[in-house]
């Protein structure tokens, strides 16, 4: 008799895709059922980025019940089934003990070991580490490795030459501070073919990996240089010793650079000054810094940066100069503070600009004019005037602002034709004007976006009118001020009707709803929890449950309610235009990011 | 709307839209492959697939029709299962047995989104449970002796995530 279907009738790699739904602890527990998926779960496992096979970890002791560090037996390495490809140890205060240097050397031959994950409290214990094992160790190509020790060794070595051949990807992270009184060791590390670093120090600390440049060996063909020819990648927080180190080399295809800087230091002014000639290919850029000051012309002469991201710093432009800037496509300013200079720049291929916190702090502004023709993607966020004339920027597509005062959103003459996504933030209860003034020049607009606090809506009846071709529209009150929202009877009778879509506001007001209209979507605030709530109801299918909508005539409608609170409505709501791409902006967008479907839950 | 006909192993005849029929990638290539055209009287036998099954498998079908092309993901990383539709949940409660021949059906008709979000399921059945209690939901047989059980066990235990 046949067997009924069951997992057994499953083909491998089926159970392969099952699996890869399953998080570490459950695969472990599939692949102690039976020997078919042990053998499946075991190549998932070893197949896993993140999963590691730990030589040494802190277990409880069986008897004592303190924890302890535990070392694995080299026996079991004999009856392992898994080819472990990432290997992690915890190499101890100062030196690794005989229990774990035997492990080490015991490793199986056959093991192609790719990445290593190394703690410890020194940086000589990588080499020590690496040493023990090298037939298997110094070939690896992905290394991670955190320090964490208060002051240097004493009766050590200073430096140490650790080669790694095939290293690609090294992730460093150092908490050691440096002691007057102590030596800084610090490791060599010659890797002639990484192409991705990162180096982090935390404040106070000195690093502990030396970016020296320089040959060793004999024999020049075989001569390794740390002098990182082929990175690609750095990203590197900056304490004095990497400053110096990162003036002093040239990365001739550098993409990627990432600057953290941790005081308030200023050698800086060299290595802006070369950094073009040092870094030729450099593309993509981002510095948080507290005060660093950087002149316009430093980006013009970087022949392929075609992204900026800068946090913090002063940007400064020449004093009534036209200037081009041919190649930057993204400007992301976070922080900064704009030159008070007059003048004028073209930013020939700017398409996304993203000016957070940042504008000019002289009171009486002189003209300042950036002219971005091909601009697409504008987000403007501050508390106050940013004090530059964004000018030719016709070609606009997605623009988010904060309105906070009676200011110029954008020039009146502009013309906003191309527009269609539209997010906004108002917390000036008079923005009415403004917002008018953007709304009734752009017809093609499609996704408007509201987060409101107290704003008086009347415009809102021309709507329609203004932008006939909109398709969705979010409105959404801030939680505390949602009482201060005023939608008056006449705005509703004018029916904000979009498309197939209608948005409303929970109210006391009986809705009349449209015949065109296929789907209700009210935003408002629940009467007892005083949380956002978002009500779709879907006309399409007529049934009733009118449990909280005690306030809307909804007779024979299906009403799908969910409490949306702001972590729901992120969760929920997928983010469909990412113009700017910064992680930071996209939190501040996250309660009404662009949600032309929001899906909620059955309740 | 352009039709074809699509017979279940059980000889059942379904009459379904081309747009949904090439939800399937097995489907889609037979039709190219053998050059039928939407008017063709001719029959796509599905050899596989029985008739209860594939009229699931034409309900999912249908209903997720506008849905975007599903893109690959990557396998070494641990994939969400919280993310499965009300609609796709009720569809699938179904008992095990009809489960499992949804993911044959679907691997078979090469359906990504259906497959996945079947596995989904199963992976959340299994999810928190120890390895007896999967061996009972899913009537599996322990073909471990002791001490190899003993050793997948040690094994595990130093296996973990960084």
């Amino acid at each position: 008799m046949a067997q009924p279907i069951g997992l057994h009738s499953i083909p491998d790699y089926v159970l392969k895709n099952i699996m890869a739904f399953l998080p570490l602890n459950d695969l472990k527990a599939v692949s102690c059922t039976s020997k078919r998926l042990s053998a499946l779960a075991s190549s998932v496992i070893v197949g896993r980025k993140n999963v590691a096979l730990c030589l040494n970890a802190l277990r409880p002791h069986p008897v004592r019940g303190t924890m302890e560090m535990q070392v694995i037996n080299p026996q079991f390495f004999t009856w392992f089934k898994r080819q472990y490809t990432q290997l992690a140890v915890d190499c101890g205060p100062h030196f690794m003990t005989t229990e774990l240097m035997h492990a080490v050397q015991q490793l199986p031959i056959c093991w192609e070991i790719q990445s290593l994950y190394i703690t410890g409290e020194h940086p000589l214990v990588v080499n020590n580490f690496i040493q023990l094992n090298q037939s298997i160790l110094s070939y690896v190509t992905d290394m991670t490795v955190c320090l964490d020790m208060k002051y240097g060794l004493r009766n050590t070595a200073n430096e140490m030459v650790c080669v790694m051949p095939e290293l690609r990807t090294l992730r460093w992270l150092d908490n050691f501070r440096h002691s007057p009184l102590r030596p800084t060791q610090k490791l060599d590390l010659f890797a002639p073919k990484l192409q991705k670093l990162a180096l982090g120090v935390s404040y106070g600390c000195s690093s502990t990996l030396s970016m020296a440049s320089r040959q060793i060996g004999f024999d020049p063909a075989v001569g390794y240089y740390s002098g990182f020819q082929v990175l690609t990648e750095l990203r590197i927080v900056l304490c004095w010793d990497t400053w110096i180190a990162l003036r002093s080399l040239t990365l001739p295809r550098l993409q990627h650079l990432d600057i953290t800087m941790m005081s308030t230091m200023s050698p800086c002014q060299d290595f802006w000054r070369l950094f073009a000639r040092r870094m030729p290919n450099l593309g993509h850029l981002r510095v948080t810094s507290c005060n660093e000051m950087y002149r316009l012309r430093l980006f013009i002469s970087c022949p392929r940066l075609e992204t900026v991201e800068l946090v913090g710093g002063r940007i400064e432009i020449e004093q009534d100069v036209y200037q081009e800037v041919p190649v930057m496509r993204k400007l992301c300013l976070f922080g900064c503070v704009l030159s008070d200079e007059c003048g004028t720049v073209k930013f020939c291929r700017l398409e996304s600009l993203c000016l957070v916190s940042s504008w000019r702090k002289q009171l009486t502004w002189t003209n300042q004019d950036w002219l971005v023709p091909n601009l697409r993607y504008l987000c403007i966020e501050s508390p106050n005037d940013v004090g530059i004339n964004l000018r030719n920027c016709h070609h606009l597509e997605v623009f988010r602002t904060v309105v906070t005062e009676p200011i110029l959103i954008l020039p009146f003459a502009m013309t906003l034709s191309h527009l269609t996504v539209f997010q906004l933030e108002c917390r000036w209860v008079e923005c009415g004007d403004q917002v008018a003034s953007v709304l009734s020049r752009a017809p093609n607009l499609r996704h408007l976006q509201m987060l409101v606090r107290g704003c008086k809506l009347d415009y809102l009846e021309h709507l329609p009118r203004w932008c006939p071709r909109i398709t969705s529209f979010i409105l959404l009150p801030d939680g505390n001020h949602s009482r201060a929202l005023v939608l008056k009877h006449q705005t509703l009778k004018a029916e904000i009707v979009l498309g197939t879509m209608l948005v409303y506001f929970i109210s006391p007001i009986p809705i009349v709803v449209p015949s065109q209209v296929e789907t209700l979507i009210l935003l408002g605030i629940l009467c007892k929890h005083h949380e956002p709530t978002v009500i779709r109801i879907d006309l399409d299918h007529p049934c009733f449950d009118a449990i909280r909508m005690h306030s809307i005539n909804t007779q024979n409608w299906r009403v799908l309610m969910v409490n949306a609170d702001r972590h729901q409505a992120h969760m929920r709501w997928k983010f469909s235009c990412d113009p700017f791409g910064c992680e930071h902006i996209k939190k501040s967008f996250q309660p009404w990011l662009a949600t032309n479907d929001p899906e909620p839950s059955t309740e | 709307m352009p039709t074809i006909k699509l017979q279940s192993s059980d000889g059942e005849v379904f009459d379904t839209d081309v747009q949904i029929a090439k939800c399937s990638g097995t489907i889609k290539t037979m039709l190219e492959d053998l050059g039928m055209d939407e008017g063709d009287d001719e029959v796509v036998p599905l050899p596989n697939v029985n008739s209860a099954i594939l009229r699931k498998v034409l309900q999912w079908a249908t209903f997720h029709k506008d849905d975007p092309i599903p893109v690959e993901d990557d396998d070494s990383k641990e994939k969400r299962t919280d993310d499965i539709s009300s609609w796709d949940a009720d569809f699938l409660k179904v008992d095990q047995g009809t489960l499992f021949e949804l993911i044959l059906a679907a691997n078979y008709l090469d359906i990504k989104g259906l497959l996945d979000v079947t596995c989904k399921t199963v992976a959340n059945m299994i999810k928190g449970k120890t390895p007896e209690e999967i061996r009972k939901t899913f009537n599996i047989k322990n073909d471990f002796t002791p001490a190899e059980e003993e050793q997948v066990r040690k094994e595990n235990e130093w296996c973990e995530e960084k």
